[in-house]
Parts: C-alpha cells; structure tokens; sequence
C-alpha cells in the first residue's frame, strides 16, 4: 500500500532540477511532467513483471501441489497444462 | 524495457487536470509534482513486491527440487531392489537350481562352475548393503512416499526371503555335489580294481602262451591278437597300450 510517508528521491530531485536549471514555472512543469511520463512507463513496465511472475509463482505452487499429492493418474488436459507448467518453470529458472 | 511510445494514460490526465483547473503555471507545476510523486511511491511499492514473488518462487523451485529428487531416489531404490527380486526369483523351487541362466545372472563365466565359487557369486551379489538414502526421513514427506518406502519395505522383504531360499538351494546343490563325488571316487576305486584283476590275467595269459609257444617271435604275435580283440569297443583314451604289458 502507498502511504505518504513513503520517501520519494528521484521526485525530490526532479523537484530541485525544475527550479534551478529552467527559467519559467511553465519550463519547471514540463520538467515535471515529463519525470511523471518516466514514471508512469516504468511502474506500466513494473506491474507486467508483476504478473508475469504471480503466474510463474501460480505454476511453482501448481507443481509442488502434484508432487505432494502423488503420482495420481491424469488426464490428458491435466498432463498437457502439467508439462507446460514445468516448462514455464524451467524458463523462469534460467531468468531468476 | 521502457520505451517513449508507451502510453501514460495518468500523466495525461493529469496533464489535463493541470491546465484546466490550476490557476497558475506554477499551481500546475504543483499539481504534476504531486501525481509524480503518488507515481514513484507506486513503483518502490511494485519493486518491492517483484522482489517478494522473486524470493517465493525461488522458495517453491527449492522445495520442488527437494521433493523430486527424494522422489528420484525412491524411486532408483525401488528399481534396484525390484532386480534382486528378479534375479533371486531363480532361486524359487518351481527352478531347476542347476539351469544356465541363473549362474549367468550372478556372474559365473563357466558352465561348470563349482557350487561353492556359485554359492560365493551369489553371496556377493545378493547381501550387498542397501544404501543409507532408503533410511532417510524426510520432513515433507507425502503419503505417496509413504506408499514408496512401504514398497522398499516389501521388496527388501522379499529379497531376504528369496535370498534363504537360494541359500537352502545352494546347500541341498552342494550336498549332491558331494553325494556325487563321492559316487565318482567309489567307481573309480571299483574300475582301479578291476584294472588291476585284468593286469594279472594278462599277465598269466602270457606266462600261458609262453609255454605252448617255443619262440618270443610266436608269443608276440599271440599277445597282439590279444590286444587287438581287447581293444576293440573301448574309446581311443582307454585302450590298452604294449607298454602296460609288462614282458618278460
């Protein structure tokens, strides 16, 4: 959860460049605005990754799941997402 | 990655926000350093969490790994002993201890092969220690491994009871083997024996001849036919030679 008490250095700094290095409010604001395109890019990017990987954890789970409850037989959905899990979770392996 | 053709819907709606309901370019300016604000504490939470599932998954692939390879060692153990099984089956009454097949199985070379260089193969092969891993309690153990090691049980089980059998099999084998060659020494004595009764009679047959015939030329040719007729049906390796034929 954000709270405003969550430091935020990059926006300080932004903060100090707009009013030193630009010469109108309109210049600092542009300043501004462009940091918060960077941002907003980079948090989009972020909460990908954040899928991406609760999926792979999903998988993980899935998994372990199969191997606690034993070699029950399955069908062949359940063998084909099966495989597909383990190779997805190889893939990540090599990522992490 | 990031790239400038990424949209920023909230930018631009604050963007909007700013230049039509601030005052002032500075107000604006305000109003934008508040959204980047409320944006760069967005991502440190984003980075925080990314960092969060990273380490669980690395969590879940260990404990995955762990899991599969206890299971892989059950696995291997189980296999092993199942070709003990295999192997000692021979050793079962309905088999003729005595069939090829199973000296082959512990490693004799020779057809022939004595029953106690057999009976010492197969000690060897069959009582070797089974390994440590197969003891190993595992704290995540499941019940499908719980079904494994009863399996391991069984089967080390069976190994034992088969392994008695063989051992009784091997015994009784190792008694007739004796049985046998005791046998053999006792007709070889008798064949001893009876050589020597045949010894004599040639001998007094030549003592015989010796006296209806005058010269050593004529007793010669008498003991010849002799042997001739003696030789006759009996295999090359046991035919009587001149040079057991003691002459005086």
């Amino acid at each position: 959860m954000t709270t405003s008490t969550t430091s935020t250095p990059r926006t300080n700094q932004a903060r100090h460049t707009a009013f030193n290095g630009q010469k109108t409010d309109y210049d600092a604001y542009v300043h501004m605005a462009n940091h918060a395109e960077t941002l907003e890019r980079e948090l989009a990017e972020k909460t990908n990754e954040v899928a991406r990987l609760r999926q792979f954890l999903e998988t993980a789970i899935e998994i372990a799941e199969f191997l606690v409850e034993g070699y029950e037989p399955l069908n062949d959905g359940e063998e084909i997402r099966l495989i597909k899990s383990v190779e997805e979770l190889d893939k990540l392996k090599n990522k992490l | 990655m990031t790239t400038s053709t990424t949209s920023t819907p909230r930018t631009n709606q604050a963007r909007h926000t700013a230049f039509n309901g601030q005052k002032t370019d500075y107000d604006a300016y305000v109003h934008m350093a508040n959204h980047a604000e409320t944006l760069e504490r967005e991502l440190a939470e984003k980075t925080n969490e990314v960092e969060r599932l990273q380490q669980q998954i690395r969590n879940m692939q260990e404990i995955i790994d762990d899991d599969t390879k206890h299971k892989t060692e059950l696995h291997n153990e189980v296999a092993r002993l199942r070709k003990y099984v295999e192997l000692i089956e021979i050793f079962s009454p309905e088999n003729e201890w005595s069939l090829p097949q199973w000296r082959r199985l512990i490693g004799s070379k020779e057809e022939n092969e004595d029953p106690e260089t057999l009976f010492n193969l197969y000690q060897f092969r069959i009582f070797t220690e089974p390994k440590e891993t197969i003891t190993e309690k595992d704290t995540k153990v499941s019940v499908n491994e719980f079904a494994q090691e009863n399996e391991v049980e069984r089967l080390k089980e069976m190994v034992m009871e088969a392994a008695r059998r063989g051992d009784e099999m091997v015994t009784q084998a190792r008694k007739a083997h004796f049985e046998t060659c005791k046998n053999a020494q006792s007709a070889i004595e008798k064949l001893h024996t009876e050589n020597i009764c045949l010894q004599e009679l040639i001998q007094e047959f030549y003592e015989w001849s010796r006296r209806d015939y005058p010269t050593e030329a004529e007793v010669r040719e008498i003991m010849d036919r002799y042997y001739d007729l003696l030789n006759k049906g009996l295999p090359p390796n046991n035919k009587n030679s001149h040079s057991t034929f003691n002459n005086k």
